[in-house]
């Protein structure tokens, strides 16, 4: 090396620049200036760029991974039903009438009876006269259910210690005697109510590990499919790969997409 | 572009062997460098959406596929590992010859393949950091600012890293060791 060494003389940032191109041109034309005086810089520089000939021999063995990107469609279960898209329009209008006249008749002969009123919406069929008792039913079921809460209520103050889940067992239970009156309706709500809330915590709970399941496999089925399509991806990959069409075939779409993606 | 899984794989055609050259030579595996090629393409396929092209297609494919290198290189605590056939299988490079045409040679072919073990074993030497950057460089023709960009340090840490490995690879495959003829008679110690 020189003994009056120049900043650059040695320095690697400035060799490694100069050695790959990626210098400003005032660093190139220094350094060309100072490599025809150094001769250790041009060794230096020699060696690298041979070195880097050498390195350019080490390949990658030949063929691709062959990775593909393939999103499934959504699976469609086959419909076991009608198709109707097979059928002529005129032929499902008619169809439809059809249907509805033989609704229609039916519902004639068997004295259909629909109401909609406070009681909500009623549907009736039978034979001949329509029941003239209705009303009074309506109360009966209506006394039977008030007992069944009612001794529900009595079981629930009469056993207030015992735990939620038992008093809710035996207020179920007490159903089936109804024989309390003048009851608390107070703690009849309040048992209806712990029971709803039971049922809608199980419920919660049944949906949540519901969900989990179902994620889970789905998960397992994603990754057997993932490794399923990597084991033949490595198996076909190699054959495919050594075929010399298509390896020009591949070499032409390198270079297109080459050409495309210079131009962005 | 992205879902939209045909033009991705527009995409892969173009960059498998690139991201699988890499992930080879950082590797030294072919198994592992496929697996990392595929779930390097697999990530990129759910991140494209996030990729709003400020940087480049390359240099944000490469960075996905050195992460998923340096997570498996951790995560099996193990040294790159540059695989050397057992020996030279002289049928299949006769194929390779005659496939080439008249102009190579098995011996050509068989020579060309030592000096690729030989660089091989010669990259296994490097520290990661040097190894990485040397294969960014030469085999993949990033710049200096990419590179730095890719490894998080200042630009002349990439110069360095570059000069340092390509010293040790000069020594190791340029110079070769001398040697000396031991004069008649004598006896070392």
């Amino acid at each position: 090396m020189n003994a009056n060494r120049e900043p650059i003389c040695g320095d690697p940032a400035a060799l490694v620049g100069y050695l790959y191109g990626e210098c400003s041109p005032d660093e190139q034309a220094a350094l060309s200036a100072h490599l025809a005086t150094c001769e250790q810089c041009r060794t230096d520089i020699d060696a690298l760029q041979e070195t880097r000939e050498v390195l350019a021999a080490w390949a990658v063995p030949s063929g691709v991974p062959g990775v593909r990107v393939a999103v499934e469609p959504p699976h469609t279960f086959p419909s076991r039903g009608w198709n109707w898209s097979a059928v002529p329009v005129w032929a499902q209008a008619a169809a439809a009438v059809f249907i509805f006249a033989c609704g229609a008749a039916g519902a004639a002969v068997m004295n259909l009876d629909v109401r909609y009123d406070a009681a909500g919406l009623t549907v009736r069929t039978g034979w001949g006269a329509r029941p003239a008792a209705a009303p009074a039913l309506d109360a009966a079921v209506d006394a039977r259910i008030r007992a069944v809460v009612h001794a529900a209520a009595q079981q629930a103050s009469a056993e207030a210690s015992r735990p939620v889940r038992s008093t809710a067992a035996d207020a179920v239970a007490g159903g089936s005697t109804p024989t309390a009156t003048g009851a608390q309706p107070a703690a009849a709500e309040d048992v209806l109510r712990r029971v709803e809330q039971m049922l809608a915590a199980s419920e919660t709970r049944q949906q949540r590990e519901l969900a989990l399941r179902v994620s889970q496999v789905l998960r397992d089925v994603d990754s057997q499919h993932r490794s399923d399509m990597a084991r033949i991806e490595r198996t076909v990959s190699p054959v495919a790969g050594l075929t010399a069409e298509e390896i020009q075939e591949q070499r032409q779409m390198l270079n297109y997409l080459m050409r495309v993606s210079q131009t962005k | 572009m992205g879902g939209d899984s045909e033009s991705f794989n527009q995409l892969v055609l173009r960059w498998e062997r690139p991201i699988y050259a890499l992930a080879y030579r950082t590797l030294g595996r072919e198994e592992e460098a496929r697996d990392v090629c595929q779930e390097t393409f697999l990530r990129a396929y759910r991140a494209l959406p996030g990729f709003k092209g400020e940087a480049k297609f390359s240099s944000w494919i490469y960075r996905i596929a050195l992460n998923l290198c340096r997570d498996w290189m951790r995560k099996k605590r193990r040294t790159p590992v540059m695989q050397a056939p057992e020996g030279i299988d002289l049928a299949d490079l006769a194929d390779r010859a005659a496939e080439r045409g008249p102009v190579e040679s098995i011996e050509t072919l068989v020579a060309r393949r030592q000096l690729s073990q030989r660089v091989a074993v010669a990259m296994r030497t490097l520290p990661e950091e040097q190894r990485t950057a040397i294969v960014l460089k030469e085999y993949h023709g990033l710049t200096f600012q990419e590179i730095a960009e890719m490894q998080g340090c200042p630009l002349s840490t990439v110069k360095t890293r570059l000069y340092q490995g390509l010293s040790v690879l000069r020594k190791q495959l340029v110079e070769r060791p001398r040697v000396v003829p031991m004069a008649a008679g004598r006896v070392r110690p």
